[in-house]
């Protein structure tokens, strides 16, 4: 079966909470080789550690994953405000 | 242990693996029917070598043994399904050999146990290492 890939910002919000992959990896159940792949988007996650991750980082899933290629947050957030204004 | 290793530096320690065991192979079948030549014997010798460092090269150097022998609940998602993908692999590939070694057995057996022994001794290393071998042949990062 051919899935879809999955584009995520887990690099940068490891990064913005000053977390090491093996710190992450610790938090989510999973070996820290497994986190590398993840943020170079080599591997899809399962439902289930996606939710584990977005957990983690306190945020909805849809702002931690998505299908299509991910715009910087920064740049989301002032979209949004944009929009809201 | 885990040390990183590059996927052509892995492919051609998978190659001189199982080389090796083709070469203690053939040399024991020589010595056995042929010749007690001392190339031979130092030429079992050297196989012998060869398949035990490759062994802890590319297969307990690397973690790949750890990986493949690892109880479930040790993996994650990610190397289960490695794992499981190289296992798949592995009786496929595993198959096909014994299938082949058997074939050829049946119109060249002389009753030769020793040789028959070392035989089976390759084909239970074969069986042990092979889902690391795919393992250390598909993957780019280990």
């Amino acid at each position: 079966m051919n899935t879809r890939k999955l584009y995520n910002r887990i690099a940068v919000l490891r990064k913005e909470r000053g977390m090491s992959r093996k710190e992450l990896a610790e938090n989510i159940g999973v070996n820290f080789q497994t986190v590398g792949y993840l943020e170079r988007e080599e591997y899809n996650p399962s439902l289930d550690l996606a939710f584990r991750i977005s957990e983690c980082f306190g945020l909805p899933i849809e702002l931690v994953f998505s299908i299509k290629p991910m715009k910087p947050l920064s740049q989301e957030l002032y979209e949004r405000k944009k929009r809201e204004d | 242990m885990h040390v990183p290793m590059s996927k052509s530096a892995r492919r051609i320690w998978t190659v001189v693996s199982y080389a090796g065991i083709l070469a203690l192979l053939g040399m024991f079948y020589q010595i056995e029917h042929y010749s007690r030549h001392p190339v031979y014997l130092t030429g079992t010798a050297l196989s012998l070598v060869v398949i035990l460092v490759s062994l802890y090269y590319l297969h307990i150097r690397t973690g790949l043994w750890k990986l493949v022998h690892a109880k479930t609940e040790n993996l994650d998602e990610r190397e289960m399904q490695i794992v499981h993908n190289a296992v798949r692999q592995s009786y496929a590939i595993f198959g096909v050999i014994c299938l082949a070694v058997i074939f050829v057995s049946v119109f060249t057996y002389r009753g030769d146990t020793s040789f028959g022994i070392l035989l089976l001794w390759g084909l239970i290393y074969l069986a042990h290492t092979l889902p690391s071998a795919v393992i250390a042949w598909t993957q780019d990062r280990v």
